[in-house]
């Protein structure tokens, strides 16, 4: 087979494309540097309004994380592809989504803001890169012998409505609930792209997310397990359009000194985004692939999804989240914690011939 | 006589009376000992908040008198004693951000470069209202000329001066932090 016929994943192209102007949109418009799309930190400032945690500098409401989501529940819904079902050790996603937000957050950024820090010329994110890859490595090992979570089932539509109809009451919050409500007034959380640009990009971004499959280490994994590269063909891309388009509009900034929301803990930096593909291989997704699968009416991912909530109140609440500084003493101790929790899951759920 | 006969027969007498009047005394007595007691632990709980906005209040007095005091010192051209004094105020006072922020002025003027940066990170590190670009607050302006500054003296310096390493930090994180993003 050529490489050419390889990528034969247009839909991913596409998506990739757009996630990548997208990301780099966002942040012109408005939100933090190299921060157009990042679903750890949304989730952060999601968990921030819903008093989760109590910094006000990481409160808004931000309407591409219910973007994202929503997008997917109509693209589903408009090819058929909206179905309710769970059953697949939904509560040992709950966990694993806890440890995603602590990798991502003791790296400062989620698997898709690696790439955008990156392509905005941010060198400090190659030790996330080179983490992630390691940790995808780490998960298909187990994938390859025979690591399964259990098979998911049909259930009850309502089961599988529940958190696009959260994300909608989100969503109504964030255009007409008070300020108190929807934060977004200090630091990094009052830095944020107009409202309906968030929420339209977001949708957009979500409904080809759907469409398409896209997962950054999904992507990963695909090509670990089998040699396909029509998944990360949209990652490259992704990379090589956000890259382009901050050369375009002057936001490219080489270096590792001068990098907004960064550290020089590159071992931790590391260590962290191992987690999170570690833990991404595992239960079947980054972040970001968890929310659109979510919004297909997947409730395993939709527990994930809730984990990786409470993870964002508890990074902050137990200062587990890294600083400009570098990683913090909880930081680095969840993120042991983490892998000890990934490497039993990983040995329990173990399938034996 | 069967015995419900002989108790509705039966009269009050002299010492069902004493035992009646003993037990609603007694009853009085222990309703207004529980009473006393709850008001009073309220009132030793209304003493104590006002003891400690009481000791605040002396505290916040504390720091803004020490912060005024070195600035006339600064003003008197004692930046020597200033700094000395500075030092001992951001120890005693920790967490306020302003004394490291008077400390890195301070060592700036006498030209120590290396010791000023690290004031200047100790306050962004206790108020980040100095890093945030929509505050009032924001150290923006005043610290990238500083950075440039820093910079160029460590160039004229050359390689492996004292304290370089610790000093190229301090300097990344000033920057990292006027660099916003999601922090």
């Amino acid at each position: 087979m050529s490489w050419v016929s390889r990528i034969a994943g247009q839909k991913n192209l596409a998506a990739g494309l757009a996630m990548g102007l997208a990301g780099v949109l966002l942040a012109y418009l408005g939100n933090p540097r190299n921060t157009g799309i990042c679903v750890s930190c949304f989730v952060e400032n999601v968990a921030g309004s819903l008093r989760l945690h109590g910094d006000p500098r990481m409160t808004y409401l931000r309407p591409e994380l219910m973007g994202f989501l929503l997008g997917a529940t109509f693209m589903a819904l408009g090819r058929g592809k909206f179905r309710s079902r769970g059953g697949s050790s939904p509560f040992i996603r709950f966990f694993v989504g806890i440890f995603l937000i602590v990798g991502c957050t003791v790296f400062l950024g989620c698997p898709i803001k690696v790439f955008l820090r990156l392509a905005g010329g941010d060198l400090t994110a190659l030790s996330g890169v080179v983490g992630l890859v390691a940790g995808v490595w780490l998960g298909v090992l187990f994938l390859r012998r025979g690591f399964f979570l259990g098979r998911g089932v049909g259930t009850s539509p309502l089961a599988g409505w529940m958190l696009p109809a959260f994300m909608v009451f989100l969503t109504l919050g964030v255009m007409w609930g008070p300020v108190s409500f929807k934060g977004g007034l200090v630091g990094a959380a009052a830095e944020h792209a107009p409202l309906l640009a968030s929420l339209g990009i977001g949708a957009l971004v979500g409904a080809l997310a759907q469409r398409s499959s896209f997962c950054v280490t999904g992507g990963l994994r695909n090509f670990f397990l089998t040699r396909d590269i029509s998944m990360i063909s949209g990652v490259g891309l992704f990379f090589l359009s956000a890259l382009v388009l901050n050369l375009a509009l002057g936001l490219f900034h080489p270096g590792l000194s001068n990098q907004p929301g960064s550290h020089l803990d590159h071992g931790w930096s590391l260590a962290g985004m191992a987690l999170v593909g570690f833990g991404a291989a595992l239960i079947g997704g980054c972040p970001f692939r968890q929310l659109v699968l979510a919004g297909e009416g997947d409730v395993d991912a939709a527990a994930a999804v809730m984990g990786m909530l409470v993870g964002g109140g508890l990074v902050h609440s137990w200062a587990v989240r890294s600083t400009l500084a570098g990683a913090t003493p909880g930081g680095k101790v969840a993120t042991a914690l983490g892998f000890v929790f990934l490497l039993a899951v990983g040995i329990a759920y173990r399938e034996r011939e | 006589m069967d015995m419900k006969n002989s108790f509705s027969r039966k009269k009050i007498d002299g010492v069902d009376l004493l035992s009646g009047v003993i037990m609603v005394l007694a009853a009085a007595f222990v309703t207004t000992f529980f009473w006393q007691a709850a008001a009073g632990a309220s009132g030793s709980e209304e003493s104590f908040m006002a003891r400690l906005r009481m000791e605040s209040a002396k505290r916040i007095e504390k720091e803004q008198a020490q912060i005024h005091f070195l600035l006339d010192m600064e003003d008197e051209g004692k930046t020597g004693d200033a700094l000395r004094e500075g030092a001992a105020a951001a120890e005693r006072f920790d967490g306020n951000s302003q004394f490291h922020l008077l400390l890195a002025r301070g060592y700036r003027e006498k030209g120590d470069l290396g010791t000023s940066v690290a004031e200047y990170r100790r306050a962004l590190e206790s108020n980040r209202d100095y890093s945030d670009r929509r505050s009032t607050f924001y150290l923006g302006s005043t610290l990238r000329p500083f950075i440039r500054e820093v910079r160029l003296a460590r160039v004229e310096a050359g390689p492996g001066s004292a304290g370089s390493t610790v000093v190229r930090r301090d300097l990344f994180y000033l920057e990292r932090s006027l660099a916003g993003g999601c922090h």
